[in-house]
C-alpha cells in the first residue's frame, strides 16, 4: 500500500464508515510538521485492525510538552508512544547544542517514567553526505546524532518500557535521495517523503503488533522449490539444486536465514506434498542441508490439502493458525491455503530463489519487545518435545505418561521473577490465559509496587528444560485477593502443571492471611483451553456478565501445618 | 484527465466526477494547506514531473494543475 492508501485508511476510521476496530492511543512526538506522518501511521494502523487516537506535540512545541509532566499530551494515557527527531545538517536546530540535546533525553526518561507505557524511540538519521566527506565522523552533526542514539540506548537498558529504533535501516533501504524532501525542509518543515513516513510508521506498526499478542510464530515451509530446487521424486535426495553454484547456494542461504529465524525464536514447521521417506532421505544424505529433521516443530509430509497439513501443524504446536507464515513457490498452493485459512499470513513467493531469504526479512512481522533465554532455545525445546510425544505414546494412561515426565515445578516469586519473561508470557499467550491482559515490564512493576503479588514457574522434566512458562500475578484489596492475570505457554499444556501452580499460590495466599480469590475467565477467540479450569479446580461462579465474562469465588482455608496440599496428586515435584 | 483526477479524488475525498477544471481550494473544503503539499508530492511522484516552489504555489484550481503538468511534459 502507498502513502495515500494509507491516508484515505485513515480517514474511513475517523469518519466512522469503518468500524469494529480496536481502540488505540497513540502519542506522536517530533520536531517537524508531522501531520503527514500522523496521517500515514493512523493508516498503518487501521490497516492492522486499530483505531488509532493520536495526540500529537503542537508544531515546535516537543520542548514544552516534554518539560511538562502535566501537559495534555503527557496525560492522554497513550498505550503507545512514537518519538522521531530530525537532526539534520542542512537546517540548524536547537539539537546542534549538546546542552538541548542533554536536556532532551533527561526529558524522555522522565517522560517514559510518566507514562510508564510503551515508547518507540527512533534515531535520527546519521548525516553522511556534508563538507566532511568520508571524514564524517569529523562533522559535529554527526558527532552529535551519534551522541543522541549513545545516551538514548543507554536510558533504553535503564528503562524497561522504551524501545530504540534505528532509523538508519529505512535509510539504508530506500536510500537517502528517496527520503529526504529539501523543498518540504525549507517551504514546509516537512523534512521526509511520503515514502519515508511509510516505512517508519510500519516499522512502529510492528511494535504494536508484538505489544498485542499478534507476532507470526511459526514458519512453515514447503519443500520442493521452497527450500531446495527441482523436485525431490523426480531428482531423487542428491540431485535437487542445493549447495555450491547457482541456484543450489540461493536455497542454501535461504535454509541459512530460516536458521537463523529459529535462532531467534521463530519456530519451523513443513507442509509439504511428497513421500515421507524420501525426505527423511534427503535429511539424512544431502550433505549440503543446513536444516536437519531436528530444527523443524513439525513435519506435514504428505498428499492432503496443505490447509489441513497447516491446521494440523497449528493444533500440534498449541498456536492459533493466525500464528504462521505460509511459504511456499506455487500460487496455486498459496491461493488454496489463503482461501481456507485467511488468517494465514501467505507472502508472494513467485520469484527467483536468490530473492527469498531478502522476501522472508521484508515480513516485518516476527516483532518482539525482548529477547529472552526461552526464544533462543526454542529450537532444542521442539527437539525435546518430539521426544516427548514418543514417550507419550507408549505411556497407557495421561496420568502415567504425566509421572514418567518427572516433571519440576520451580516457582519464582515477586522480585526473583525475570520481568521481561513475564511480560512477554501476557503478550504472547493466547490460548490458557484466563484474562488475556497484555502487559509490558513496567506494568508488571507497577503492580508489584502497589503491593501485588507475581508468581512465575519455570519447569522442567526427563527430557529438557521448558523454561518459564506460567505466570499469575495476584492484587491485594485489604481483605480479598484478585487473580488478574492467570497464563500458561501453550507448551506446558496438557501437565497438570497448572493445577500445582495454582494450589501454591492459594497456598501463599493463606499464609498471609487472605480467605477469598477473586477470579475471572474473559472469553475471547482463543482462550476455550482455559475456560473451565477455575470450576475444575473448585472456584464457584459467581456472575456472569452481558459480554460473557465470568467471575468466580473461591474460599480459602486456612493454612495447614504441612504447606502440602493432601488432595494434590504427587504427579509433580513443586521446588 | 484520468491519473491527476484520481490524485484529487483521493487526497481531497471528492468523488472523481466532481472534479472540473474550476475546483478549487474555495469549493472543495478539503483542499486546506496540508492536503496542497500532499497533492503537489503526489503529482510530483506520479508524473515524474518536478514544479518551482513558485510554479506549485500558483496553482489556483484543477485546470492550472492539468496545464502545469502538461507544460512539464507530463500526460494527464
Amino acid at each position: 500500500m502507498k502513502a495515500l492508501d494509507y491516508i484515505a485508511l485513515y480517514r474511513e476510521a475517523t469518519n466512522g464508515t469503518r468500524k469494529g476496530l480496536r481502540p488505540l492511543a497513540v502519542n506522536l512526538i517530533t520536531n517537524f510538521t508531522d501531520d503527514i506522518l500522523a496521517k500515514i501511521l493512523g493508516g498503518v494502523c487501521v490497516e492492522a485492525g486499530f483505531h488509532p487516537v493520536i495526540t500529537r506535540a503542537p508544531y515546535k512545541q516537543y520542548h514544552l510538552v516534554l518539560s511538562d509532566a502535566g501537559h495534555p499530551v503527557q496525560t492522554a494515557k497513550p498505550d503507545i508512544s512514537f518519538f522521531f527527531f530530525d537532526i539534520t545538517a542542512h537546517l540548524h536546530s536547537e539539537f546542534h547544542s549538546r546542552e538541548h540535546l542533554d536536556e532532551t533525553v533527561e526529558h524522555v526518561r522522565r517522560y517514559c517514567k510518566g507514562v510508564g507505557k510503551p515508547v518507540v524511540f527512533s534515531l535520527p538519521l546519521l548525516p553522511y553526505t556534508g563538507p566532511y566527506g568520508h571524514l564524517h565522523h569529523e562533522d559535529p552533526v554527526f558527532v552529535m546524532v551519534e551522541e543522541c542514539g549513545r545516551q538514548l540506548r543507554q536510558l533504553a537498558a535503564e528503562l524497561p518500557n522504551l524501545s530504540i529504533f534505528d532509523t538508519n535501516k529505512i535509510a539504508h533501504a530506500l536510500g537517502e535521495t528517496a527520503i529526504r524532501d529539501m523543498r518540504g525542509l525549507y517551504a514546509f518543515d516537512i523534512p521526509f517523503t511520503s515514502d519515508f513516513f511509510t516505512a517508519l510508521a510500519l516499522e512502529w506498526l510492528a511494535v504494536v503488533v508484538a505489544l498485542t499478542g499478534r507476532s507470526r510464530k511459526c514458519i512453515v515451509v514447503d519443500l520442493d522449490n521452497t527450500l531446495w530446487g527441482g523436485v525431490l521424486g523426480e531428482a531423487g535426495p542428491l540431485g535437487i539444486a542445493l549447495g555450491p553454484g547457482y541456484p543450489g547456494l540461493a536455497y542454501q542461504n535461504f535454509q541459512r536465514a530460516l536458521l537463523s529465524f529459529l535462532k531467534r525464536g521463530v519456530v519451523l514447521a513443513i507442509a509439504s506434498k511428497n513421500n515421507l521417506a524420501d525426505v527423511k532421505e534427503v535429511f539424512e544424505a544431502n550433505p549440503h542441508m543446513i536444516l536437519k529433521e531436528e530444527h523443524f516443530a513439525s513435519m506435514q509430509v504428505n498428499w492432503k490439502d496443505k490447509s489441513e497439513s497447516l491446521k494440523t501443524i497449528a493444533r500440534e504446536l498449541n498456536i492459533g493458525t493466525d500464528s504462521l507464515v505460509f511459504v511456499d513457490d506455487s500460487p496455486l498452493e498459496r491461493g488454496l491455503v489463503a482461501q481456507a485459512l485467511p488468517e494465514v499470513l501467505v507472502p508472494d513467493f513467485s520469484i527467483q530463489p536468490e530473492q527469498y531469504s531478502q522476501k522472508l526479512f521484508s515480513l516485518n512481522v516476527f516483532h518482539q519487545m525482548s529477547l529472552t533465554e526461552e526464544d533462543k532455545r526454542k529450537g532444542a525445546m521442539y527437539a525435546e518435545e518430539n521426544r516427548r510425544r514418543a514417550e507419550e505414546r507408549t505411556a497407557a494412561t495421561k496420568e502415567e505418561y504425566i509421572a514418567k515426565l518427572e516433571i519440576k515445578l520451580k516457582i519464582s516469586q515477586n522480585g526473583d521473577m525475570d520481568l521481561p519473561r513475564v511480560a512477554q508470557l501476557t503478550q504472547k499467550t493466547n490460548q490458557f490465559n484466563l484474562t488475556t491482559r497484555r502487559y509490558s515490564t513496567s506494568d508488571v512493576q507497577a503492580l508489584l509496587a502497589e503491593g501485588g503479588l507475581g508468581f512465575s514457574g519455570d519447569v522442567t522434566d526427563r527430557f529438557g528444560h521448558y523454561g518459564t512458562v506460567i505466570v499469575a500475578l495476584v492484587r491485594l484489596k485489604s481483605e480479598a485477593a484478585i487473580l488478574d492475570t492467570f497464563l500458561m505457554s501453550c507448551r506446558a499444556m496438557g501437565r497438570t502443571v497448572e493445577q500445582a501452580f495454582l494450589r501454591h499460590i492459594v497456598g501463599e495466599l493463606a499464609r498471609r492471611g487472605f480467605r477469598t480469590l477473586h477470579a475471572a475467565f474473559i472469553p475471547t477467540a482463543k482462550n476455550e483451553p482455559a475456560s473451565g479450569f477455575l470450576a475444575e479446580m473448585g472456584f464457584d461462579l459467581t456472575r456472569r456478565c452481558d459480554n460473557g465474562t465470568e467471575e468466580y469465588l473461591f474460599g480459602i482455608s486456612p493454612p495447614v501445618t504441612e504447606e502440602r496440599d493432601a488432595e494434590g496428586t504427587p504427579l509433580i515435584t513443586v521446588i | 484527465m484520468n491519473k491527476l483526477a484520481k490524485i484529487f479524488s483521493a487526497v481531497l475525498d471528492i468523488p472523481e466526477g466532481d472534479i472540473t477544471d474550476a475546483l478549487s481550494p474555495e469549493t472543495a473544503s478539503n483542499w486546506d494547506s496540508l492536503n496542497a503539499i500532499i497533492l503537489l508530492t503526489e503529482i510530483e511522484k506520479q508524473f515524474n514531473v518536478q514544479f518551482t516552489y513558485d510554479e506549485a504555489m500558483g496553482i489556483k484550481n484543477f485546470g492550472e494543475a492539468v496545464a502545469l503538468v502538461r507544460s512539464k511534459g507530463g500526460t494527464v
